[in-house]
């Protein structure tokens, strides 16, 4: 019978400690011809606003992707001023107006034949879901992990929203993992006034990202939340850009492939808007977070 | 003096010796032969058993559904063999010096039988039939083969098989002749399966135990049977063998029982099976509380009854339920089948046959979660209830004449997610999310003939299948346009019982074998399948959470037409069986989906399909060794599978996921002695085709990779070996007896990629990290019976 124990534990301790594992592999692709790249939102919050030139670098290379000069860039006819290389800028305070539709033109000799390529693209700026409420929930009674919750009116048909998180006037959500979308589209609560809890900040004592790095909060830190109304082209490229940053595993994830945008004429990147308002909260006293010194 | 024969001397020479021949046969004297095969366990008739008078191919019969045959033989001593799927044949010699009447009792193939019967065929009627692509394995085999944490699989066994490849590593997925896995047909006693995985695809809902065989069509299926282009599997649970006996195997991870017996008199046997895993039992060594408290198993129960009514009227009910439960915290899943078939076969006459089938499946899953103040449950359901109607008709011993009815009803509830919870101030909230229902209606008319020449040395194979599929309402109907967008956003409402759109179609099939030589033969088949059901998920690896629906408007059903070729051996005094085929099949409207598709919960999925053209082709070499102690098989497959779809890949051809030019499958099994018995396998594929990026760029801080190809690379080759040892312990012919199994899954610790991600160095350049899901994994199993 000891025997037989012993076996049996051997064996487990050895499932158990044989389970795969991931390492790093040698393979690697063909370095790809450049490409250009044209990339630019429009916020109805006024400020620097730029549309940005560039070309694509080999993926596996060390070669960081590099800006460039387009000879001419208009929106809605009126040519944008070059602040720096492969930068656009839109002018100082501008601000997006509601409901209005600006068309994007690039010329530029991408190719280096001598002869300009046309680049163009289109984006509506979205009506303003006014953020009426921000509040706290904890998932257990009076204490973290906090759920931030948005209240607003949602309109009927086809809205496509994004959330931006600053922690302390700081943005928080500097990069596509960090920034959330969701659609209201496909709910019964479709043009409902919603609470949205928003799944992708769960609020802790450390908040751990995607690279690993961390932040501690504490009490009486400020949330500010940025509620955006996207436009369509812009949602569904986020959401794309989202899937190709995550990892894939056989489990749930498709083939890959690349993120579709809107730029005529062949070029990567998009062209998009968004309207946004603003709410603040500030992170109670509660046993499981500290106080700031 | 050397004599020449003209042209018309040489004819008239050969007309001579044969009038003398038969001048000679006819003077001989005949006696008749008559009998009845028996199971020497239990003494069932054997039904349909082999009679063959040894070294004569034209002179055999079959037993009729009474086990009664009857045989004209010239007078002397004769050699017969009888043989019955499953049964170990028997030679025996009688001296014919006047009409006889005798008895055959044939032996169940048996743990303790020297040699194992792989492919439950025997070598020569595998070659003279009219069928090719079919392989039909003995549910002894399936014990044999070594696999994952020692739990026996039939689907792993399957995978091994030419011409099928594994989906991923561990799954029960696989893609047989470059097609995907949703386009196998799974039978589990006639009744249609839509999800057969355990764990995520490590096991599979067959448990071994209550498997009696199982039969793989790789193109050329039966006219009886379609509704998914690429396979048929077909797999028969065993019947209880009449003599009380428990079984049971207890392993590292799960144990199983079986039960079998006879109720009353000797007509009524039962088998009854049982497994259930206990995974839990890791969990304590988690680091994770949330993870020690977790709840991951399975469990899978299984029924068999046969009632011989009488020696014309059988009837057998197979009843399945299986059920996997993962939870962790307030989070969990659960899903599983629900199975029942009910056959009755009937005799009119020793040459009519009817079998009438009942059947009903059920699949669901529910993922669940809550918090505090919010729950959330998703559902989805699929039910497939069916009639089929098989009567068979034997016209004379050249001619065999099959036709019927099929009618299947098909539910599909591809999701529902209902959330409610406490809001803000304490406002209730209900979300729900209730994607349509979706019918559809499978009738089928069928017939097929079987024709055999010249001395039966050609067999015709030549059927027709008829094919009607209607959607029926209630549902939300959603359209869409060349470009794939909705024609209404809001869709048509259609009411309850409305048949509101059909679909029609013809599968010929066509199959031809020449018996060249003795021990060699010729086969061509073609067949068209269509598949009017259709799998939305990419996932590889047998997610619970898979969604199905029907055919319809925006929606094109699925088609293929496969030919193949090939020529089947049997050499080495019919020890050794050896076949080559090629094959080539084209698809139309296969189904892709558009890059990063919304397939969870979304109702107008129609925006998200792309229908286009595939094709795939290949040869598959195999070589088996039936008999002996040293048995086994080795196979060689070389295959291509493409796609070419519009909005997927620019429109050009592109590699499917199933693309992987080189396979390799050695399986061998050596009974050592009568008391050890070794398996050992080694698999080799080519690595999976796979999306790379070339180029990247900035977007937001973050580099987004950009692609040019998909499916332009590939993972590392996959290969692996396992290996197993059974010691048999106890002394025979004692009704107890047990044995141990140890079993070591990839023996040599080869790290095959399941899956690629990106990373990056601080540098900011990017490397590639595969995941790879297992190393060395031992088990072991204690095995009893009595």
């Amino acid at each position: 019978m000891k025997y037989i124990k012993l076996t049996y534990l051997v064996l487990l301790l050895l499932i158990v400690l044989s389970p795969g594992c991931t390492e790093p592999i040698g393979l690697r692709s063909e370095d790809m011809q450049p490409r250009l790249v044209i990339a630019g939102t429009l916020s109805t919050e006024p400020g620097y606003q730029i549309i940005e030139i560039s070309s694509t670098a080999s993926y596996f290379g060390t070669d960081m992707p590099v800006s460039i000069d387009a000879r001419e860039v208009r929106l809605n006819g009126e040519q944008l001023v070059r602040d720096a290389p492969g930068i656009y800028a839109i002018g100082e305070g501008f601000a997006a107006e509601e409901g209005k539709t600006y068309v994007l033109e690039v010329w530029i000799d991408f190719d280096q034949d001598g002869q300009d390529e046309y680049y163009s693209a289109t984006t509506t700026v979205p009506h303003i879901h006014v953020l009426e409420t921000l509040s706290l929930r904890s998932l257990v009674s009076g204490d973290v992990p906090f759920l931030l919750m948005a209240g607003f009116q949602d309109t009927p048909g086809e809205d496509y929203y994004g959330a931006a998180l600053w922690i302390n006037d700081v943005l928080y959500s500097n990069r596509i993992l960090r920034y959330y979308i969701h659609t209201l589209n496909n709910y019964t609560q479709d043009g409902a006034f919603i609470h949205y809890p928003i799944p992708e900040w769960i609020i802790t004592r450390t908040l751990t990202w995607d690279n690993g790095e961390t932040f501690n909060l504490f009490s009486g830190d400020v949330l500010t939340v940025e509620l955006q109304t996207l436009s369509k082209e812009y949602y569904l490229f986020l959401q794309e850009a989202k899937i190709e940053k995550n990892q894939h595993f056989p489990l749930f994830s498709g083939p890959r492939g690349n993120v579709t945008g809107n730029i005529s004429g062949g070029a990567l990147g998009i062209f998009g808007s968004y309207a946004s308002s603003r709410k603040s909260v500030t992170l109670p006293e509660c046993p499981g977070l500290p106080v700031r010194d | 003096m050397k004599r020449t024969f003209t042209m018309r001397g040489k004819i008239a020479l050969i007309f001579l010796g044969c009038m003398i021949e038969a001048a000679g046969l006819a003077a001989q004297t005949h006696h008749t032969l008559t009998g009845k095969i028996m199971d020497a366990a239990d003494g069932e008739f054997l039904p349909g058993a082999v009679v063959r008078l040894i070294n004569d191919h034209v002179s055999w019969t079959l037993a009729d559904t009474k086990g009664r045959f009857t045989m004209d033989l010239p007078e002397g001593t004769v050699m017969l063999e009888i043989s019955y799927i499953g049964y170990q044949s028997q030679v025996s010699e009688l001296l014919l010096d006047k009409d006889k009447d005798t008895l055959f009792f044939l032996t169940p193939l048996s743990y303790y039988l020297q040699g194992v019967t792989i492919f439950a065929e025997s070598p020569a009627k595998r070659l003279r039939k009219a069928e090719m692509s079919v392989e039909r394995i003995d549910a002894s085999i399936i014990e044999r083969v070594p696999t994952l944490f020692g739990e026996a699989d039939l689907l792993k066994v399957v995978q091994m098989l030419p011409g099928v490849q594994a989906a991923s590593e561990g799954s029960s997925g696989f893609h047989v002749r470059g097609g995907s896995p949703d386009q196998n047909m799974i039978l589990f006693d006639n009744a249609a399966l839509y999800n057969v995985s355990h764990m995520l695809g490590f096991f599979s809902i067959f448990n071994a135990d209550a498997v009696g065989e199982m039969t793989l069509y790789k193109g050329d299926i039966p006219a009886r049977y379609g509704g998914r282009l690429s396979s048929l599997l077909e797999v028969a649970a065993k019947d209880g063998s009449g003599r009380f006996s428990v079984d049971g195997g207890i392993g590292l991870i799960s144990s199983k029982l079986s039960v079998q017996g006879r109720i009353t008199g000797d007509n009524l046997t039962y088998l009854v099976t049982g497994r259930r895993t206990y995974v839990d039992l890791f969990l304590p060594l988690a680091r994770s509380e949330i993870m020690r408290s977790a709840t991951i198993n399975f469990y899978d129960l299984n029924g068999r009854m046969r009632w011989r009514i009488n020696d014309n009227n059988y009837l057998y009910l197979t009843l399945y339920n299986g059920r996997d439960r993962f939870k962790v915290s307030e989070m969990g899943v659960k899903f599983g089948n629900s199975v029942a078939a009910l056959n009755w076969n009937h005799a009119f006459a020793n040459r009519f046959l009817m079998k009438i089938h009942a059947t009903y499946t059920n699949y669901d899953y529910d993922f669940s979660g809550r918090t505090n103040e919010m729950e959330m449950e998703w559902t989805s359901r699929i039910r497939d209830a069916g009639i089929r109607l098989d009567l068979s008709y034997v016209l004379d011993r050249r001619n065999i004449f099959e036709f019927g009815y099929t009618s299947n009803f098909q539910w599909f509830q591809p999701g529902k997610a209902i959330g409610k919870g406490t809001m803000g101030t304490g406002t209730q909230v209900e979300q729900d999310i209730t994607m349509s229902h979706r019918q559809g209606f499978v009738n089928v008319l069928y017939f097929s003939n079987e024709h055999k020449f010249f001395d039966e040395r050609i067999q015709l194979r030549y059927g027709l299948r008829f094919t009607r599929f209607d959607n029926v309402g209630p549902t939300t109907l959603y359209q869409v346009d060349e470009n794939y967008e909705l024609i209404d956003p809001d869709g048509t409402v259609i009411p309850s019982g409305d048949f509101f759109h059909h679909e029609y179609g013809w599968e010929p099939r066509l199959g031809i074998s020449f018996l060249a030589f003795p021990d060699i033969s010729f086969k061509a088949s073609y067949s068209r399948t269509l598949q009017y059901v259709h799998l939305l998920s990419f996932s590889s690896a047998g997610s619970p959470l898979e969604i199905w629906v029907p055919s319809g408007p925006s929606v094109s059903p699925q088609s293929s037409h496969q030919v193949s070729a090939g020529v089947f051996a049997n050499l080495f005094r019919k020890d050794y069986e050896a076949s080559v085929e090629v094959f080539y099949k084209h698809l139309d409207n296969v189904l892709d989906f558009k890059e990063h598709p919304n397939l969870l919960l979304y109702d107008k999925i129609e925006t998200e399909l792309r229908f286009g053209k595939g094709k795939s082709y290949g040869i598959e070499f195999l070589l088996k060794r039936n008999t002996g102690a040293l048995s086994g098989w080795v196979s060689y497959t070389w295959s291509r599978s493409f796609r070419t779809i519009p909005g997927v890949n620019n429109g050009m051809r592109y590699r499917s996921p199933s693309d992987r030019p080189h396979n390799i499958n050695i399986v061998v099994f050596y009974d050592i002695s009568s008391r050890l018995q070794a398996s050992l396998n080694w698999i080799y594929a080519t690595g999976k085709p796979i999306t790379l990026p070339e180029g990247r760029y900035w977007f937001f801080n973050e580099l987004i990779p950009v692609y040019n190809e998909r499916n332009s690379y590939r993972m590392a080759d996959y290969h692996r070996m396992d290996a197993s040892l059974t010691i048999r312990l106890g002394k025979p012919r004692r009704r107890w007896k047990h044995s141990i199994n140890v079993s070591v899954y990839n023996l040599y610790g080869r790290k095959n990629p399941w899956a690629i991600n990106y990373r990056m160095k601080p540098s900011g350049e990017q490397y590639l990290e595969m995941t790879y899901l297992f190393s060395v994994v031992p088990s072991i199993t204690w095995n009893f019976s009595f």
